[in-house]
């Protein structure tokens, strides 16, 4: 059991049903239907599913924002609607409900004076916000005239206002460039780092996968699908080897081998590709180093101070423990570049040992046929490639 | 309060920059300023009360919609853009959002009605100062309309009564020649009984006194009265009036009181008759020492015009005794407590169909309310009922204005520019009856509602 399948849950669903009925109080779209899930402390929770499949009535349910034909919603412990449950949360909408005519400052204090913050605090909340989301320059120019992706950061930069304990972010990264989108990733892992519960709800999968513990996949208002992201996503039955091929002749001479030693198997081979956010990353950066200047939003600077310190004698005591203790084993707790480099490294550490990855959350029994198949396997490829 | 404010100064913000806004108030200045600044093109007396009248007026007319339209506006604005999502996801109660929307639109508009108002007073006040006006016209200004006189009515006559008498009498005569009388002859002798009472207390014969009693006037007074009144000459319509002429004389009280009551010997209050215009209004001083010392007054007036007509005196048209109060700063001051009176309530109409309705919705059903509050003080006004139905629809409209405001009854701009005292026990009475027991209670439901429903349903894209 993890730390976050022991901790207390931040919201729980029970039996939720969300029925919308016409004027007369007739039942015209059954948006949510029966769904029980619960969002336990420090997890990354998400969302999916298509268009119309009450993701958003299932968000703005949590937020008290829509009732429950049936069922119950918690969160904190209490009703959704209670105003003390809604100190410890941020919300970021699907799209900019912000007012146009305030500037980005403005927008950031009244919202912050909604949660009784200072004004000596409030201002220094805002410049690391601003900072954080690269709009310092934009500080006193009007919501209205931002672009969707500073909108958006905006957006992001008023639901941290208060350091919530639960976020709740509908399609953060929609409008955002891919910078941007990393960079909203990045804070999402920073912020579960320090203990904070996430909800996600996103229709860009990749960017889902990179930073979600567990998710709920709901289809027509019905829970298709739930689980760890690892369980989910991990297919058992087939197996992946990478390793670097020098050159043209050593990798006929593996394909060969392999063809050889696993004649009943079907083999693929091809080259790994990067994926498309990398390269386009790998282009801004070098577009930088090149000092090629920009109108829109700057790419974001470091992360909030206040949202990094520790808030509570807890939260001190639990950044001193060790870093197993207070992670999820089975979710990233690097950020996605450099999970992925590690991946490979070890990835290739096999390869070199002439060993087969196996997947997590095997069965006694399978390991035990895995097991066997790999020894059958080493010997193999020891013998043809020995032999050669 | 913190969060109170700070929805109070955003919602304020957002009406500022609503284009109606801006509109209505380019409209009020040109009101406030334009018709004091007129060229008075007849008596200066007349003209500033005219122009008192419908510069007040309007103001009441311009704020009145803005109070609507805002108090609309400020609470559904944001609900439909979704902008509200933002700010009730955040730890402050719906309640304070809606009572805090509700404070900044008062707040605009009493800022707005103060500006138009200090314009209003300056510029009557400028051409009353600067003008070219004669001395005597000059001093019949200040006793008239820049003042503050609390206004005593006589006694009214007991229309029921007389009414069912004459009803009962005629009754009476239609059996005794064999008619078949039914109900609808009964409402039919009701209602004729009824306007013959009116008139017959209106009607002052030639020749023969009329006489009014009015009481609790203060026993100390010092400086004279005023009586102010409209005669009309044989028929209570505004259309071939003429001149008339006629003597008022008062009760002046005797020293000594006989057997217990305060006897009068009575005193023409001119040196010959009045002569004056018909329909319209006459003041004419009283002694002081008219006033007997338990606070009674006793008027008379004798008919005396040159075709031995009736001259008719409605009692809206008076006799009324005034006795100055006040300067004219401190009434135009209460006339403004009364206007911002209205803006509350109206303020609170608007917020309370706004909680529930749509924004054009909510403006429509709140214009329709006032309107029903309006016709249904009209009719429960009415005096005669010609059938059942009417008589249905007077009780209607008595039940209806147990709960509907009636804007009528915020109306003080006539008292002002007539130079009559706006009373605060009026003021009070308007704030019980007309804010607190009527608008407040529909005001607290929108609360409830808008602390109750669901928010996220209600977006326009």
């Amino acid at each position: 059991m993890t730390s976050a399948q022991n901790a207390a849950p931040v919201a729980v669903v029970r039996g939720l049903g969300k029925t919308f009925a016409d004027f007369w109080g007739r039942a015209r779209v059954k948006a949510v239907d029966g769904i029980d899930f619960e969002i336990r402390h420090g997890e990354v929770f998400a969302l999916l599913g298509p268009n119309g499949s009450g993701k958003s009535t299932t968000v703005k349910l949590i937020l008290g924002l829509l009732y429950p034909t049936r069922g119950d919603i918690t969160v904190f412990g209490k009703s959704p609607r209670a105003v003390e449950t809604k100190q410890e949360i941020g919300y970021l909408p699907e799209e900019s409900y912000l007012y146009p005519y305030l500037t980005a400052r403005e927008t950031l204090d009244f919202y912050g004076s909604l949660f009784h913050l200072s004004a000596p605090e409030r201002k220094s909340r805002i410049d690391q916000l601003l900072e954080m989301v690269g709009l310092s320059h934009a500080r006193d120019r009007k919501v209205g005239e931002f672009s969707k992706g500073m909108a958006r950061r905006i957006g992001i930069a008023q639901a941290m206002i208060n350091d919530p304990d639960f976020l709740i972010l509908d399609e953060p990264t929609s409008g955002l460039d891919p910078i941007g989108c990393r960079e909203v990733k990045d804070l999402i892992l920073t912020l579960k780092k320090r203990g904070k519960t996430i909800l996600v709800t996103s229709h860009l999968l990749s960017d889902v996968e990179d930073i979600s513990d567990r998710v709920v996949i709901l289809y027509g208002g019905k829970i298709r699908s739930q689980g760890k992201l690892e369980d989910l996503l991990t297919v058992g039955d087939q197996t992946r080897v990478t390793f670097t091929t020098p050159d043209q002749s050593a990798q006929r001479k593996l394909e060969n081998a392999l063809h050889n030693g696993f004649p009943q198997e079907k083999i693929i081979i091809d080259h790994p590709r990067r994926t498309l956010e990398e390269y386009f990353l790998d282009v801004v950066k070098q577009a930088k180093a090149e000092n090629v200047s920009t109108s829109g939003a700057a790419a974001g600077g470091k992360i909030a101070d206040y949202l990094n310190t520790p808030k509570s004698k807890d939260e001190i005591l639990q950044s001193l423990l060790p870093q197993e203790n207070i992670s999820v084993p089975s979710a990233p707790d690097t950020a996605p570049e450099q999970k992925e480099v590690a991946n490979e490294e070890k990835l290739r550490s096999l390869t070199e040992e002439k060993s087969v990855g196996i997947p997590p959350k095997a069965t006694a029994e399978d390991e035990e046929i895995n097991k066997q198949k790999l020894a059958d396997a080493e010997a193999r490829l020891d013998q043809l490639l020995g032999g050669k | 309060m913190q969060s109170f404010f700070a929805i109070f100064r955003i919602a304020s913000r957002q009406m500022i920059r609503s284009r109606f806004f801006r509109v209505l108030v380019v409209l009020l200045v040109l009101w406030s300023c334009a018709i004091p600044a007129l060229i008075a093109d007849r008596e200066m007396g007349d003209f500033l009360r005219i122009a008192l009248l419908y510069s007040t007026a309007g103001v009441n007319l311009f704020l009145g919609c803005n109070a609507i339209w805002l108090g609309c506006f400020a609470i559904d604005a944001d609900m439909e853009s979704a902008q509200l999502h933002l700010v009730v996801v955040k730890p402050i109660s719906r309640l304070t959002v809606y009572f805090a929307k509700f404070c900044a639109v008062a707040w605009i508009n009493l800022l707005l009605l103060v500006i138009a108002f200090l314009a209003i007073f300056g510029m009557i006040n400028f051409r009353f100062r600067h003008g070219e006006i004669p001395a005597e016209t000059r001093e019949r200004i200040q006793n008239e309309v820049l003042v503050g006189r609390r206004v005593y009515l006589p006694d009214q006559g007991d229309y029921e009564n007389a009414s069912r008498r004459i009803a009962d009498a005629m009754l009476a005569d239609a059996k005794a020649s064999g008619e078949n009388v039914n109900l609808n002859d009964e409402v039919y002798f009701a209602r004729e009984a009824k306007k013959k009472a009116m008139a017959k207390d209106a009607e002052m014969r030639f020749n023969i006194p009329k006489e009014w009693r009015f009481k609790n006037l203060p026993a100390g007074q010092l400086t004279p009265l005023v009586l102010r009144y409209r005669v009309f000459v044989k028929g209570v319509t505004d259309a071939r009036q003429r001149t008339t002429k006629l003597v008022w004389l008062a009760g002046i009280p005797r020293n000594e009181v006989a057997g217990g009551k305060t006897a009068f010997d009575f005193l023409p209050l001119s040196s010959a008759p009045e002569q004056l215009m018909g329909g319209t209004f006459t003041e004419r001083l009283i002694p002081a020492d008219a006033i007997a010392p338990d606070g009674t007054l006793i008027l008379r007036a004798v008919n005396l015009d040159p075709d031995k007509a009736p001259l008719f005196l409605q009692p809206t048209d008076g006799p009324k005794v005034l006795i100055p109060v006040c300067g004219f700063a401190r009434n135009f001051l209460r006339m403004t407590l009364v206007s911002f009176l209205l803006i509350l309530t109206l303020d609170a109409i608007g917020c309370a169909f706004a909680s529930f309705l749509s924004l054009a919705t909510a403006v429509f059903c709140s214009f329709g309310y006032l309107l029903l509050g309006i016709l249904s003080q009209h009719w429960a006004m009415q005096r005669t009922y010609p059938d059942l139905i009417s008589r249905f629809g007077y009780y209607l409209a008595k039940g209806v204005l147990f709960f509907v405001v009636p804007l009528q009854n915020f109306d003080a701009t006539d008292l002002v520019s007539d130079g009559e005292l706006v009373e605060f026990a009026w003021i009070g009475t308007i704030f019980l009856f007309n804010v607190l027991l009527r608008a407040m209670p529909l005001f607290a439901i929108g609360a409830i509602i808008y602390r109750n429903r669901e928010l996220a349903t209600a977006v326009k894209r």
